[in-house]
Order: structure tokens, then C-alpha cells, then sequence
């Protein structure tokens, strides 16, 4: 790293120096001597460190993922969108939404439509309260994925037209912290319907995903502890969400000798899997109760 | 509670003038739309960029599928020409990462489609805003705009 910043600072001055050396006639020495006293600060470490930010990935993209995978519908295991308006709290609220996004793009991925409706009412009615609603009145949106809800590649344009009104809208109002916690539950819940809906025949692809998703939990935890948003409310569920990747970063077999995963190839053992999933459920049960 | 009012109109209308400063996003988001095809929308993301006198390095992690292909289009506006974007696949702090992929400077808009073998989890994009002489400062963004492959 700090080779990179040597390096960049050398390009960067060199090319200060020529365009300065033309126009100002600024002498050479007083070039160098700001050069070397820039590089001295970095090998101090007085250079401020990298700005980091995430990105994470939508439920819309998890439940593609899972669906390639080969990962079925499996009737009654989604959230129950009754619950939406009993949901108090910012971040309860935002959490929850992030679980009935990942349930309403499994329902629209597995062509189950009644369910899909009422999932999208759920999700539109807790778009309001966290501040999101204007996302579902945009362009009619919210009336064009209502009246094509039969039709599967309409149905996933508007989807995919929704997630990126959400990234533009988060954007414009600085809103990461929320679109953390509420990636927060999309992440639960997708690997909650993961772990629920794999059978003998999709175990191998589907246990792949799961650990692929782990490995982004990382991120989660990450962007969720880059905020300064208060979680006192929800600390149980960062507790279990570092408790699962605490359990994850454990299983050395999955790992080559530098610690690198090779996700097209992992394998994971019943028991790991058995007690992740089982991990997940108790997480799931955690948000979404009333 | 004239005074709530009054404090969130100049809170609620500085953000978008903060955020539209040096920085028109909505049109260098329509140009990179245009050069998405035939991928669907993955991420957006505008980085501000404020180069002043000393050097910043911006890192944004992007987790990946393994086996999904990806189309990465950045587009600086009217930042110099020597912010430069870079791809690689572990954090600036990691000893002994590697660069995927760098773009050409001068270039306001870079189009990337990522080979499979660098779709591995995640990347790490790199901002690298060298100081600006004299004291002075340039502010504008930078829109990540990304699709891929259902």
C-alpha cells in the first residue's frame, strides 16, 4: 500500500512538476523538496487511510443467485406479511422490510403471484414508514408491479427498475446507514429460504451459495460498524450476525493455506451446514417475531 | 415549531446542493445507462471527490457471484484526467494484492467487463485523487454504474 501511494504520489508530482515547470516556472528543488516531504509523511503514516465504502448486493440478486442454483419454492416459509404494520421501531422497521424484500423476489422468482401481492403490500407499507415510500410512487411504479404481476419478465424489469430508484433515492439522501440494516435482514432472510428450500438434489450448488453469502456477511458486519447510526435496539441481531461469521471464519477446511475460498468448488460437511442454517433460523426468528 | 421548520428546510435543501456541487450525476448516470447493454442494472454509486492538497485514495467494495458476469462503467464528469480509477482484488491495506485492471488516463468514460477469473467474491475499486498545487481544490464525482447477467 504504501508502495502504491510512493508510486502514485511520484506520477502525480512528476506530472505537477512538468505542467508547473511551464507555466509558473516553480524551480525543481522546491518540487523535490515537497515530494519528500509528502512521501515522509506517508511513511509516517500521516497520510489519512483509505476512505472505505460497500457496496451490497440487492434481495433481488441473492434470490438470482439461489434460483440459478437450482433452489425451488417451498410453500409457507416466508415472513408473514400480515406482521408489516405491527413492526415499531426505525430499525426493527427497516430490518423487516429487508425480509419481506428477499420473501417478495423469491415469491416473483418462483412465479407465485398471489403471495407476491401480499408481500408487496407489505413491502410498500413499510416503504412509508422508514421513508422510503416515495421509491414505490415514482412513475407509477408501484401501480405498473401491481397490474403485471402475472408476468414474469415484466415483473423482474420492475424489480430491477425499483432496486435501482432505491440506490439513486439512498444516494441523494445519504441514507447507507438504513440501506445497511435493511440488507441486513434481506441477507437473513435469503439465507434463511436457502437453508429451508435445499433437497438432495440441489444440496452441493445451493450449500456453495450459502458459503459464497457468508463470505459477503463479512462486508455487512463492516458496513453496519462504519456508521455511527444508533443500533442499541437491534444489538441481538449484530450479536448474531458476528456470532454466524464468528462460527464461519472457524471452518479451516474450507480454505486454502492463504485463507482464500474457492467458491466454485467449496464443499461444506452436513454438521457445519446443519449448524449454520440452524444459526440463521434462530437470527430470522429474532427479527421478524412481533 | 416555526423554528423545526425552518431548521429542516436548510437541512433537507443544503443536501442536494451538496450533492449536486461540480457534480451533474443524473447526466453522467443517463451515459452510462446507455452503455449497459446487453447487462441489467446491479449498483449505482456516486463518490464525491473533493482533491485538495493532499493525495486521497477512495476504496469501494463490491461483493460479486462467482459465476455471474459483470459490466463495470465509471465515469469521472469533469474531474482531471489524472484521478485515476483501478481495480483489484483485495483492500489497499493487504500486502501482496493485485491490480486487475487500470484505466487509461484521460479517459472520462471506462467501460470494464471483468473476466471470469477476476470475479472471486468481491473487488475493491480504487479512486486515486493526487493533491492539487497551491492550495487550491477541485470538487466533482465519480458514478459507479454496474450491470450483469441474470
Amino acid at each position: 500500500m504504501k508502495k502504491l501511494l510512493s508510486v502514485f504520489l511520484l506520477i502525480a508530482f512528476t506530472f505537477a512538476f512538468y505542467a508547473c515547470g511551464e507555466s509558473t516556472g516553480e524551480s525543481n528543488e522546491n518540487l523535490k523538496d515537497k515530494l519528500q516531504q509528502e512521501m515522509l509523511m506517508e511513511e509516517s503514516g500521516e497520510l489519512p487511510e483509505p476512505e472505505h465504502s460497500f457496496y451490497l448486493p440487492s434481495a433481488l440478486q441473492i434470490g438470482t443467485i439461489f434460483k440459478r442454483s437450482g433452489l425451488g419454492y417451498m410453500e409457507g416459509i416466508t415472513a408473514n406479511p400480515e406482521n408489516a404494520s405491527k413492526y415499531v421501531g426505525k430499525n426493527t422497521q427497516l430490518l423487516n422490510f429487508g425480509v419481506f424484500s428477499a420473501d417478495l423476489a423469491y415469491t416473483i422468482l418462483n412465479s407465485q403471484s398471489q403471495n407476491s401481492k401480499s408481500l408487496l403490500v407489505a413491502v410498500k407499507e413499510l416503504s412509508e414508514g422508514i421513508g422510503f415510500g416515495s421509491v414505490f410512487n415514482q412513475n407509477g411504479l408501484y401501480d405498473r408491479f401491481e397490474s403485471n404481476l402475472g408476468n414474469q419478465d415484466s415483473i423482474l424489469n420492475l424489480l430491477v427498475e425499483i432496486q435501482e430508484n432505491t440506490d439513486v433515492f439512498v444516494s441523494e439522501n445519504d441514507l447507507r446507514a438504513e440501506t445497511y440494516v435493511i440488507f441486513g435482514g434481506a441477507w437473513v432472510e435469503g439465507m434463511y429460504l436457502g437453508s429451508k428450500a435445499f433437497n438432495k438434489e440441489n444440496k452441493a450448488k445451493i450449500s456453495k451459495r450459502l458459503v459464497e453469502q457468508l463470505n459477503i456477511l463479512g462486508n455487512l458486519i463492516s458496513a453496519l460498524e462504519s456508521t455511527d447510526r444508533n443500533m442499541e435496539d437491534i444489538s441481538e441481531v449484530m450479536t448474531g450476525l458476528k456470532g454466524i461469521y464468528d462460527y464461519f471464519n472457524q471452518i479451516d477446511y474450507i480454505r486454502d493455506e492463504n485463507g482464500s475460498i474457492d467458491f466454485a468448488k467449496v464443499v461444506i460437511e452436513d454438521k457445519e451446514l446443519d449448524e449454520i442454517s440452524s444459526k440463521i433460523a434462530e437470527l430470522r426468528t429474532l427479527i421478524t417475531e412481533v | 415549531m416555526r423554528k423545526l421548520l425552518i431548521l429542516s428546510l436548510l437541512l433537507f435543501g443544503s443536501i442536494p446542493a451538496l450533492f449536486a456541487q461540480g457534480c451533474d450525476w443524473e447526466a453522467m448516470k443517463s451515459e452510462s445507462q446507455d452503455k449497459l447493454k446487453p447487462f441489467k442494472y446491479y449498483a449505482f454509486k456516486v463518490s464525491k471527490i473533493i482533491a485538495e492538497e493532499d493525495p486521497l485514495l477512495k476504496e469501494l467494495q463490491i461483493p460479486l457471484f462467482h459465476d455471474a458476469e459483470y459490466r463495470f462503467i465509471f465515469h469521472k464528469g469533469e474531474l482531471p484526467d489524472d484521478v485515476k480509477v483501478e481495480i483489484w482484488n483485495a483492500p489497499a491495506n493487504f500486502p501482496g494484492r493485485k491490480l486487475l485492471f487500470s484505466a487509461d488516463a484521460g479517459q472520462k468514460v471506462i467501460v470494464y467487463d471483468p473476466p471470469e477469473a477476476h470475479v472471486n467474491n468481491r473487488i475493491f475499486i480504487n479512486y486515486l485523487v493526487p493533491s492539487i498545487e497551491d492550495g487550491g481544490s477541485t470538487s466533482g464525482c465519480i458514478v459507479f454504474y454496474s450491470g450483469f447477467k441474470h
